[in-house]
């Protein structure tokens, strides 16, 4: 029996983004558009490689040399590419004009149809982000410096930061169902996220204090983490307490969305939509 | 005198629907203390390390996100709500009816919707130029009063620059979020230029100009601008307007209206 509900679940899995895949596809001109916006994080890498031409910068027991500068920024764009969310958006749109109603006659939760929505927008971009991953490397002269492993952790530890950023979003945006504004705070998500997770600056380098608060909030753990995998300056038990991290906070999120959910359901339904 | 008017009057409609929606200047101003909080976290973490960004002290660079700051704001409440319009208006046709109007077409884009509640940046971005000229002592009426004559200069250069992307949507009918490139420029600009490699200065300075949209100006701001700079900068801002009404015009004459 669970079997076959397991199989039907990968079913419409694979149905949803196939469909989403093709929405992707269609609107492929506003995407490359919305990948301009996305070269930030290499405009801050050309200007703490520049900082660290004189010599190695160096905080809090690390230091960063101008070749740590160019992978871990170009992670960063990585990253962040990786995670693009519009979901606060979509629900927004979805409370506010009754677009969630159809989604919610559906034999299956919304939530995988928003998701599926952004996983197929980041498999239509991956070739070109991963085209500019590696030519970033390459110009920089850092390519030779990724291992295999590190490479394959790094992969893996995107799939945590796509969880731990689509459910803050996917909070944050489930707000509309007791307030008008919920989109105005989606500006508010991203400066936290990337000036608190180190997407300007490595978490090392913060004053001690500051960065002994950040590492432990989930923004680090999205960006900062990765980051220093690539780099191949964490290993065994801070390997390890960093996945831990990002489970953690996967787990804690997921949970608090579903009780925003649910609340706001009963609203929802209350309003008589 | 009738622009002045119509602005006022434009101004008026907008206010009318602003008031609408009162939480909105809660969530600006909000975003605005937040945002502030971390520019100036950033600030602190990078000088925390090292005495200068591309020979820039930590008063200039307060300076220097004051400024990104009020153009941030500016852009949010009026160049984002106005231009971001204009793809709309081709795209469903509303263009046709603005046309007819016996106002000048691109005065009446540019200027149709203003947001005032989006404004929260403004305020916490002359409050941080103001403590960067005091802590350097350099807080003089002439400094200020140049700053905002050059911040004019260069929200005139993005403007344009936005106005004339904006238009593509007479070709294209769709161009999407054009706003993005506004977003990324400003987020460059709260660098000075200098702290790039010597090939991104020159494109910094000439083709994505945020030499001129924020660095001068806080550089007005500090006292640190002779008068051939100040007045780059404003002939900077002039050929950018030309350049952005001979665009609009360009367009318009390939404009297909929606009725015919």
């Amino acid at each position: 029996m669970k079997g076959a509900r397991l199989l039907h679940a990968m079913r419409i899995w694979r149905q949803l983004l196939v469909q989403y895949c093709a929405v992707a596809m269609t609107y492929r001109v506003q995407s490359a558009i919305w990948m301009l916006g996305g070269l930030m994080p290499i405009a801050i890498m050309l200007i703490w490689v520049e900082l660290a031409a004189k010599g190695p910068i160096s905080g809090n027991g690390t230091s960063y040399d101008r070749h740590d500068f160019a992978i871990y920024f170009m992670a960063m764009y990585l990253v962040r590419q990786a995670t693009v969310m519009w979901s606060v958006l979509i629900l927004d749109r979805g409370i506010r004009r009754g677009e969630l109603a159809p989604l919610l006659l559906r034999p299956m939760p919304p939530i995988w149809a928003h998701m599926a929505e952004h996983l197929g927008e980041i498999v239509i971009r991956l070739p070109i982000l991963l085209g500019v991953f590696v030519l970033g490397l390459v110009l920089t002269d850092t390519l030779g410096q990724l291992t295999v492993a590190n490479t394959a952790l790094f992969a893996l530890s995107l799939v945590g930061a796509w969880l731990i950023f689509f459910f803050i979003h996917y909070c944050v945006g489930l707000l509309a169902f007791w307030m008008e504004g919920a989109l105005s705070l989606e500006p508010l998500i991203w400066y936290f996220s990337v000036i608190l997770g180190g997407g300007a600056i490595p978490i090392d380098l913060f004053p001690a204090v500051i960065r002994d608060i950040l590492t432990w909030l989930p923004f680090a753990a999205m960006l900062d983490f990765p980051g220093q995998i690539l780099l191949a300056k964490i290993g065994g038990a801070a390997l390890l307490l960093g996945f831990a991290k990002q489970i953690g906070w996967v787990i804690a999120l997921s949970l608090l969305r579903q009780k925003i959910w649910r609340a706001g359901l009963k609203r929802f339904s209350a309003v008589g939509a | 005198m009738r622009s002045l008017r119509l602005i006022l009057l434009f101004l008026r409609n907008s206010l009318q629907v602003e008031m609408e929606y009162r939480a909105n200047l809660l969530a600006s101003l909000l975003t605005a203390l937040f945002s502030g909080a971390l520019s100036i976290l950033t600030l602190l973490g990078i000088f925390g390390r090292t005495a200068e960004i591309g020979g820039w002290d930590l008063p200039r660079m307060i300076a220097l996100v004051g400024v990104s700051m009020i153009i941030e704001g500016l852009i949010d409440c009026w160049l984002y709500p106005s231009l971001n319009a204009i793809t709309e208006y081709v795209r469903q046709g509303e263009l046709d009816l603005l046309l007819i109007r016996p106002i000048n077409s691109q005065f009446m884009v540019s200027f149709r919707n203003i947001r005032i509640w989006f404004a929260g940046n403004v305020v916490l971005g002359i409050l941080a130029i103001l403590y960067g000229m005091q802590a350097q002592h350099v807080l003089t009426f002439g400094h200020l009063a140049l700053c905002f004559l050059l911040i004019g200069a260069g929200i005139a250069i993005l403007y344009s620059i936005w106005l004339a992307a904006a238009t593509l949507a007479f070709w294209f009918t769709k161009v999407g979020e054009v706003s993005i490139i506004a977003y990324t420029l400003m987020e460059t600009g709260r660098f000075p230029v200098s702290a790039y490699p010597a090939w991104a200065r020159f494109a910094l300075t000439y083709v994505l100009p945020i030499a001129f949209i924020t660095n001068v100006p806080a550089e007005a701001a500090m006292g640190r601008l002779n008068w051939p700079g100040a007045a780059l900068g404003l002939c900077a801002a002039a050929i950018a307007l030309a350049f952005g009404n001979f665009f609009w015009r360009f367009g318009l004459s390939r404009y297909s209206s929606a009725s015919s």
